[in-house]
Parts: C-alpha cells; sequence; structure tokens
C-alpha cells in the first residue's frame, strides 16, 4: 500500500478529520519554533553571559542558573523533537483514516512508536519537571507554576493505550489483508 | 498452503475465456485471476457456487490438495 499523501483530507466530507490535521500542522510548526528557539536560545545567553549573570545578581538568582537554564534548553529541545515525531506519526495515521485505509500494518507500526516515543517523553520529562520545579522555586521568576512536566498516571494510561492501540491496528490489518485476498 | 486451484484445467475443457467466466459470474476479472493463479487467501461459498453452476462442475473439480505445493 502506498504511503498516505501529506495533504489535508477532503473536508467537506470530513470536517472533524480536517480539523485536527490543521491542528497537528499547526502544532507541528510550534514545535519546530519552540525546538529553534530551545536550541538557539542558549548560545545567545552564552554570547551575553557577563550580562545575564549581572542580571541574575541584581534579583539574587545564584551564577550556577545560567548552566541550568542551558540545560532546560537542551532537554526541552529533545522533549520537542520526541513531541514533533509522535505528531507527525498520528498525522500520518489521519491521513490514512482520511483515505479510507486506515487498517494497514504501516499504522500498527506507527501507533508503536508512537506508545515508545510517549515512554521516552515522560522519562525525558522527569528532568525537566526537576529543572521546573527549581526554576519555580528561584527568586523574582515570573508568578507562573510549570506543573504540567513530567510523570502522571494519565500518560502512563495513554501510553498503554497506545500499545495496545497498535495491537489492535495490527490485527485489523491482518483481517484487512485476508478481506483483500478473499474472492 | 497445499492447497491448488484447478480453475484453468476446468476452463480448458469447458473452452471458455477467463473474461467470459467473470461476465457469467458477476466476479471482477481481477478476483478470478487472483483465485486462478492460486494468490486468493479465502473463496467464498457464493463465488464457488456461481463458478461450479457455470462450469458445471463440483467444488472438488476446481479444488485440490498437495502438501507440497
Amino acid at each position: 500500500m502506498s504511503e498516505p499523501r501529506l495533504e489535508p483530507p477532503g473536508r467537506r466530507h470530513d470536517p472533524l478529520l480536517a480539523s485536527v490535521w490543521w491542528l497537528l500542522t499547526a502544532l507541528l510548526a510550534l514545535c519546530l519554533i519552540l525546538g529553534v528557539f530551545c536550541l538557539l536560545g542558549y548560545p545567545i545567553l552564552l554570547l551575553n553571559k557577563a550580562y545575564f549573570i549581572a542580571e541574575f545578581a541584581k534579583t539574587g538568582i545564584d551564577a550556577s542558573a545560567f548552566t541550568w537554564i542551558g540545560l532546560l534548553g537542551v532537554i526541552a529541545a529533545i522533549e520537542l523533537a520526541l513531541t514533533y515525531v509522535f505528531l507527525r506519526n498520528l498525522r500520518k495515521i489521519i491521513d490514512s483514516v482520511a483515505h479510507g485505509h486506515p487498517f494497514e500494518r504501516a499504522n500498527a507500526d506507527r501507533l508503536r512508536r508512537m506508545a515508545w516515543l510517549s515512554v521516552g517523553m515522560q522519562i525525558v520529562g522527569i528532568p525537566m519537571a526537576r529543572l521546573i520545579v527549581w526554576f519555580d522555586a528561584l527568586p523574582h521568576k515570573p508568578n507562573v507554576h510549570h506543573n504540567s512536566a513530567g510523570v502522571s498516571i494519565g500518560t502512563i494510561l495513554l501510553t498503554l493505550v497506545i500499545f495496545v492501540m497498535a495491537r489492535v491496528f495490527r490485527t485489523g490489518a491482518e483481517m484487512q489483508e485476508d478481506l483483500e485476498g478473499t474472492v | 498452503m497445499g492447497i491448488i486451484v484447478k480453475l484453468d484445467d476446468r476452463l480448458q475443457e469447458k473452452r471458455m475465456t477467463l473474461t467470459e467466466l467473470a461476465e457469467r459470474v458477476d466476479i471482477t476479472l481481477a478476483n478470478l485471476s487472483i483465485l486462478k493463479t492460486g494468490k486468493a487467501k479465502a473463496i467464498r461459498f457464493s463465488t464457488l457456487d456461481a463458478i461450479c453452476r457455470e462450469l458445471d462442475c463440483q467444488p472438488g473439480d476446481l479444488l485440490g490438495f498437495s502438501p507440497e505445493a
């Protein structure tokens, strides 16, 4: 079966699929932009290191914060890269659904890949959550709280559901192949 | 799989082409071709019924079994 093309599904026929497709496309773009920001942010900080350390000192933040912020940027970039691949796989599944071929082995493989990516995102999320907790504890931090990173029951359950769905799709693909070989 | 499809033999006996049979049993030529070349994974009773009716034969005349196949 040929690889589904990366184009919007027939919106006139299924607005839900089209909406999800465009939402995923927007999220992919956001991942790219944030990823570039995370990767380029630290070199920019490094170029102005003296300035930022002086600013940190004014607000009572230790100079070591500089290294931790850099590490947070790298971890966030890894997390965004995993999210990007996850969303790309999901968009390809949406494409195949829109083209009327949801039960194919490629989708089972994509779902299995997504489940492992989800595991990876949670593992990467652990040090990121630690760093965010540290970031929240800094004096003069912005008045926001970040508690979405790290492992949660919901994300573990989601990962398990994706693994199960991968098996469902593999069985579905086998049944589809049997059906196509029936005369 | 050891199942052999002997549709070709039966068609020769009846001096009928695959296209002609496809028209008579209302099955696509592509599907009959899959059956004839032994690439089919399964055959519906309705298909078997239609082919047997047109070729005036028994299911056993169309299908055989060989452990080596």
